[in-house]
């Protein structure tokens, strides 16, 4: 079937994005479907519209200097999500995030999760060599796989074999030799904290300093005295190779292509992809000097992205099903506009911890992934629990007092109060398509929810509002995007 | 005397077996039962239930039950080696983790059975594809469903399906629970089930949009059957679930409040006969000695509160715990103070009724294959243990052929 404009705007922004929200569809839809794609795959030249710093939400330590901890800089990056007008730069810094699945359970500072996040988002679009050389570079990764302690005639492996088996090749492409040798070229690399004054570690303040500037805190060291200068054997090439040129050799491999090639496509549009569309993508990594906006654009140009078994049948993870609610709400500019009226932080601290909770009880803790795997996705996002937490997000929008529910008093004050308007309007707001029985079923939850009351007051509005949210958010339909 | 030998041989033949098919289904039930009773040790009941707790990660075996008096242990480990004073001495070479207190007295009191070098052949290092081979009992080839899974199947296709038969405490069910036809339940902790539902309208409406059943194996169907355990767990735990008080105190660490809610689970739901737990931070690459003391400690202090907890309902006879990882660790200590992933390590079981004790030999720390302590016992062996000597299923036809079982019950 044929999709129209808007159908096709909404699927653009939908998977590039987090959702359709009103606003931007009442935005895209002028721009019409290329206008979209150029505006959000070249997002540079869109302006975020984010000027949050994570210092605006440091806390202070017990000497009352001011410190960076995890849970502000997770609440940080649910508000740039939750708000960002380049949607696209963001899901792809939750895809890199997946992909070199760095947690902070085991890195565990704050400054240094930040850089690494900094890092995935100023690559996230650019050449995937970069991106894996920054990536081997960062203090994060290297504490989190362990490459600090990597030393000449004591090598360990770790992150020599997950570079292989999850960064790039892809497990049965290389050898536990290849393993063994590779982390021999990564021997003696490390980071140390960057400071104005020699040998003289910065304190609490000028640490904080370099984060209000966007300079990073951390950088790359090698210490010469522990590499292993010696003839490694890595992927049937010898040589006295460094971790650069194993990033050079891994990038430059079919296989890393493939691995690319098919979890793009999976983020972005679908499970098992056809070989085809494999070999196509390949040869744009390839062709394109390993850019990942040109496959980006080989995605969104296919007619297997437009397709009936794309469209709409993409299982919505956390972030896909959280923050498209919250966008489609207003609830993230309303935080920030509170916050900029009032030159409160803290205005804006309540929605966006609300916003990174419901993902996390979903499965997906931000700056937490599960293992140096990532997440898994498709139906693993789905069991009981999770579906448990889908339904009662719409309990935790709703509430009294929460940001949602005086919104909700706004939506439903100014509709005529029918129950099959009420619904209509809803499904409409968040951009879902249900059957007619269904449709049935939330004017059912609609009427449950207001008594069978002819004329709804006001004050009723959350409450019907979170009802029929929560039908709809349990229903099948709603899990896809 | 006699009657029973010749009773017992006539099982053994299979011929009841036959005879079942055409006996009325309550026969043939009883037949059944029959048949696993004797032909296979008499430790199986239908109220036996059977807890998994999955160590993810890779927990390190030499460090958990460790070679003390094994020179070779002192020089493959001169710094992560634990001192042989501190040692839990169970016999004259092998020993508990000091932090390992619990399981030490679950140990003496005959409560625990320690099943020693367990793998399976060509061990695989990476961690996802390891606990995947744990989980789907298969290393040969990627297999969709769960050893588990496939049981609860078989389980569902004789008739015995109840929504809380199995259920996992996790926010993601593990591969070991993924079954074609049966649908487990996984709560991220007993408390989410009694907050979802409210009055009968609202479990209705939330029953009613789930609609017609999608097409088996399609997304839709897995939202479906999703929602629908969920509902159907918390619609038969709802009512008996909050009301137990239990008088046990568990840790705060992860296994102390897994643990807790298993005991919680156990003393409320009467039909559940398999709960699924996993904790992690087993991957010690690196400074290894606190992180692996803390988990085992946690570990050690929550199986002997459980344990404690199970006899005060009497049901400790009732309850086998199963623990395991995806693999050991490398022999040798690495640069970093931490070891590499591994191969074979030793399974924990722990249970009222079992035969407690060390099972299979001794590390042989001189002969290692590529660094990693060889395996002796494929960890199949202890499922097919479990499933036949235990739950009353037949491991042969789940996994496709036969493995012997080793001496535990």
């Amino acid at each position: 079937m044929e999709l129209t404009k808007e159908q096709k705007i909404s699927h653009l922004l939908r998977r590039l994005g987090f959702g359709a929200s009103l606003s931007e569809m009442e935005f895209f839809l002028p721009l019409g479907v290329e206008g979209t794609i150029d505006r959000l795959v070249v997002y540079d030249k869109v302006d975020e519209g984010f000027s949050i710093n994570p210092m605006d939400f440091a806390g202070k330590n017990k000497n009352g200097q001011p410190v960076l901890r995890i849970q502000s800089l997770m609440a940080w990056w649910a508000l740039r999500l939750i708000t960002t007008a380049r949607p696209l730069q963001e899901k792809l810094t939750l895809f890199w995030h997946d992909h070199f699945a760095v947690s902070a359970s085991k890195v565990n500072q704050a400054p240094m999760m930040l850089q690494y996040n900094d890092t995935l988002r100023r690559n996230a679009s650019g050449s995937f060599l970069d991106l894996l050389q920054a990536m081997s570079k960062d203090a994060a990764m290297i504490k989190w796989l362990d490459n600090d302690t990597n030393v000449k005639g004591k090598p360990n492996e770790n992150f020599a074999r997950e570079v292989m088996e999850l960064f790039t090749l892809g497990i049965g492409n290389y050898t536990e030799k290849d393993v063994q040798e590779a982390a021999r070229a990564f021997t003696g690399w490390g980071f140390r904290v960057r400071s104005a004054r020699p040998r003289k570690r910065p304190t609490p303040e000028e640490i904080a300093g370099m984060i209000s500037k966007g300079e990073p805190v951390f950088e790359f060291q090698l210490r010469t005295g522990l590499h292993d200068t010696g003839t490694k054997a890595i992927l049937g090439s010898e040589g006295n190779f460094d971790g650069d040129d194993v990033c050079g050799m891994l990038a430059a491999h079919k296989e890393t292509s493939r691995t690319i090639a098919r979890k793009l496509w999976e983020w972005f549009a679908y499970e098992n992809p056809e070989p085809a569309i494999i070999d196509k993508l390949s040869k744009v990594y390839f062709d394109g000097g390993m850019q990942i906006r040109k496959m980006l654009m080989t995605i969104v140009e296919s007619d297997q992205f437009w397709s009936d078994k794309c469209v709409r049948k993409l299982i919505k993870n956390p972030a896909d099903f959280t923050v498209s609610i919250y966008r489609q709400l207003g609830i993230g500019v309303a935080a920030m506009k509170a916050m900029q009226d009032g030159g409160r932080q803290r205005a804006a601290l309540g929605p966006a911890r609300s916003a990174e909770t419901a993902m996390e009880r979903q499965g997906m803790k931000l700056f937490y992934p599960p293992d140096v795997a990532g997440w898994d996705w498709g139906k693993a996002w789905i069991s009981s629990a999770t579906m448990i937490e889908r339904i009662k997000v719409a309990d935790g929008l709703f509430g009294n007092g929460t940001a949602a529910a005086a919104l909700a008093s706004s939506l439903l004050g100014r509709s005529r109060s029918e129950s099959e308007t009420i619904v209509d309007m809803l499904l409409h707001l968040v951009d879902a398509t249900v059957s007619e029985s269904h449709r049935k079923t939330l004017v059912d939850a609609c009427k449950e929810a207001s008594d069978g009351a002819d004329q709804l007051p006001r004050a009723m509005a959350p409450r019907i509002i979170e009802s029929v949210f929560r039908a709809l958010f349990a229903s099948p339909e709603f899990q896809f995007c | 005397m006699s009657d029973d030998l010749t009773r017992r041989d006539f099982l053994r033949t299979g011929a009841i077996v036959a005879l079942g098919l055409a006996a009325p289904p309550w026969l043939a039930q009883i037949a059944r039962a029959d048949v696993l009773r004797l032909s296979k040790g008499g430790k199986i009941d239908p109220d036996n239930i059977l807890v998994v707790c999955q160590f993810s990660g890779g927990n390190d075996g030499l460090n958990t039950l460790i070679p003390w008096s094994d020179a070779e242990y002192r020089r493959l480990r001169p710094s992560l080696g634990v001192a042989a004073d501190s040692v839990l001495k169970l016999d004259e070479s092998m020993g508990l983790h000091p932090a390992m207190d619990g399981v030490f007295q679950l140990f003496k009191s005959g409560n625990a059975a320690i099943v020693q070098g367990v793998g399976y052949p060509n061990p695989n290092r990476s961690h996802f594809r390891s606990m995947e081979i744990w989980q789907t009992a298969n290393p040969d080839k990627p297999e969709q469903y769960g050893w588990l899974g496939r049981y609860l199947d078989d389980q569902q296709q004789k008739g015995s399906a109840n929504p809380v038969v199995a259920i996992e405490l996790n926010r993601n069910k593990s591969a070991a629970l993924k079954a074609k036809n049966a649908s487990v339940p996984c709560f991220a902790s007993l408390a989410d089930i009694q907050s979802l539902l409210g009055d009968p309208d609202s479990e209705r409406i939330l029953r009613e949009i789930q609609a017609n059943d999608a097409p088996s194996g399609s997304d839709s169907r897995a939202v479906q059957m999703a929602t629908k355990s969920a509902l159907d767990a918390m619609s038969e735990l709802n009512k008996s679930v909050g009301n137990y008080k239990s008088t046990y105190t568990y840790g705060s660490d992860q296994f102390g409040q897994a643990f807790k809610q298993v005991a919680q689970l156990i003393a409320t739901s009467p039909k559940t006969r398999i709960v699924y737990i996993a904790g992690g931070g087993f991957d010690t690459h690196s400074r290894q000695a606190g992180q692996h003391e803390a988990l085992l400690k946690g570990f050690s202090a929550a199986i002997k509160t459980f344990m404690d907890e199970m006899s005060s309902l009497g049901k400790a006879k009732k309850v086998t715990v199963m623990v395991f990882s995806e693999f050991g660790r490398r022999a040798a200590e690495n640069a970093s103070g931490g070891t590499d992933h591994g191969a074979a390590a030793p399974m924990f079981l722990f249970g009222g009724n079992l035969k407690g004790g060390l099972v299979g030999p001794n590390p042989d720390l001189a002969n290692l294959e590529r660094g990693d302590v060889k395996w002796h016992t494929d960890f199949r062996q202890v499922y097919a243990t479990i499933l036949d000597q235990w739950m009353g299923a037949d491991s042969a036809t789940l996994f496709g052929k036969s493995f012997e079982h080793v001496a535990v019950f």
